[in-house]
């Protein structure tokens, strides 16, 4: 499993005004150009924004605190382009062998909770991208 | 008065329309009717866009959860979505509006139109979470953009779990 307990717990003590959905934007913008994926984002509701290829997504960025998810190959480039970003590496952005400690979702990326089947010991990234709509 | 019985056949012909006017009802009523669309979930309910949507039937779960065997309503992510219980900043559904319905309407919508892909450039082959799907008029209110909309972006999980909110109008993308 791959415990993300500690890029969580720099989100909970990390100041309110450090990061911006502007900012967020900014870095998948530019990690996109560099590695040819597609950005895909809804501002409003979606609290990630998403970087994809032609077969599958790829990772994800929070617009509400430096943190991003991105599979392997990615987070390799992903630290040079933006060194700001709290990178958690990632296998497969379907893969549920993330897990969490509950109060640490709830006080940062799920601060409204979740549905009864979320399971905090394994979840995948389009889990948490899903449930933070 | 003198009373008078119908010939046999007469009472076995009546007997029969009102034998099929009963089984056309019941089938009608679980949305079987071979000819009949399946009964739309509430009479005036918004309605895809496209015409030629045919919405399967739903029925709760024994957990309260709409579903129609496909895909599963997540009402509690739902809520996050309903005027009086949204967040701050969160899109919301107008009133009269049922988001579990819609919800699970869209869904089916994008599986007959592949929309999980069609609308959205750039979404992966292989999986893809997200479909934007308008309906036949305005159902909420879309906070990025801060305007009406009739478009309900539907989200789900690879388990099938789905919930949506108001999505940004295609034109505006």
């Amino acid at each position: 499993m791959i415990r993300i307990d500690d890029a969580l717990s720099r989100w909970a003590g990390a100041p309110e005004n450090a990061w911006s959905p502007a900012l967020a934007s900014d870095a998948a913008d530019r990690m996109a150009t560099r590695l040819g994926l597609t950005v895909l984002w809804e501002p409003g509701d979606e609290e990630w924004i998403l970087l994809a290829d032609a077969v599958a997504y790829q990772g994800m960025i929070s617009i509400r605190y430096p943190m991003a998810l991105l599979t392997t190959h990615v987070a390799s480039e992903a630290r040079s382009i933006d060194s700001a970003l709290d990178i958690v590496e990632i296998t497969e952005f379907l893969d549920e062998n993330l897990s969490a400690d509950a109060e640490l979702l709830k006080a940062t990326a799920l601060p409204h909770g979740w549905d009864d089947d979320f399971n905090p010991q394994a979840f995948c990234a389009n889990d948490l991208f899903v449930e933070s709509v | 008065m003198t009373r008078r019985r119908l010939p046999a056949p007469a009472v076995r012909h009546v007997q029969g329309l009102f034998r099929r006017f009963v089984d056309g009802f019941k089938r009608g009523r679980r949305g079987q009717a071979g000819n009949l669309p399946a009964r739309d979930p509430s009479p005036r309910a918004p309605r895809p866009a496209d015409p030629e949507f045919t919405p399967r039937p739903m029925e709760r779960d024994r957990h309260g959860n709409l579903t129609d065997g496909v895909y599963r309503v997540s009402g509690d992510a739902n809520r996050k979505h309903v005027k009086g219980s949204a967040p701050e900043g969160k899109s919301t559904y107008n009133e009269g509006i049922d988001p579990d319905e819609i919800t699970l309407t869209a869904a089916q919508q994008a599986d007959q139109k592949n929309l999980w892909t069609g609308e959205i450039p750039g979404q992966p082959s292989s999986f893809s979470n997200k479909a934007k799907v308008p309906f036949d008029q305005d159902i909420g209110h879309h906070s990025g953009t801060d305007e009406p909309t009739n478009v309900v972006n539907v989200y789900r999980k690879k388990n099938g779990t789905v919930h949506s909110s108001p999505g940004s109008r295609l034109d505006q993308d």
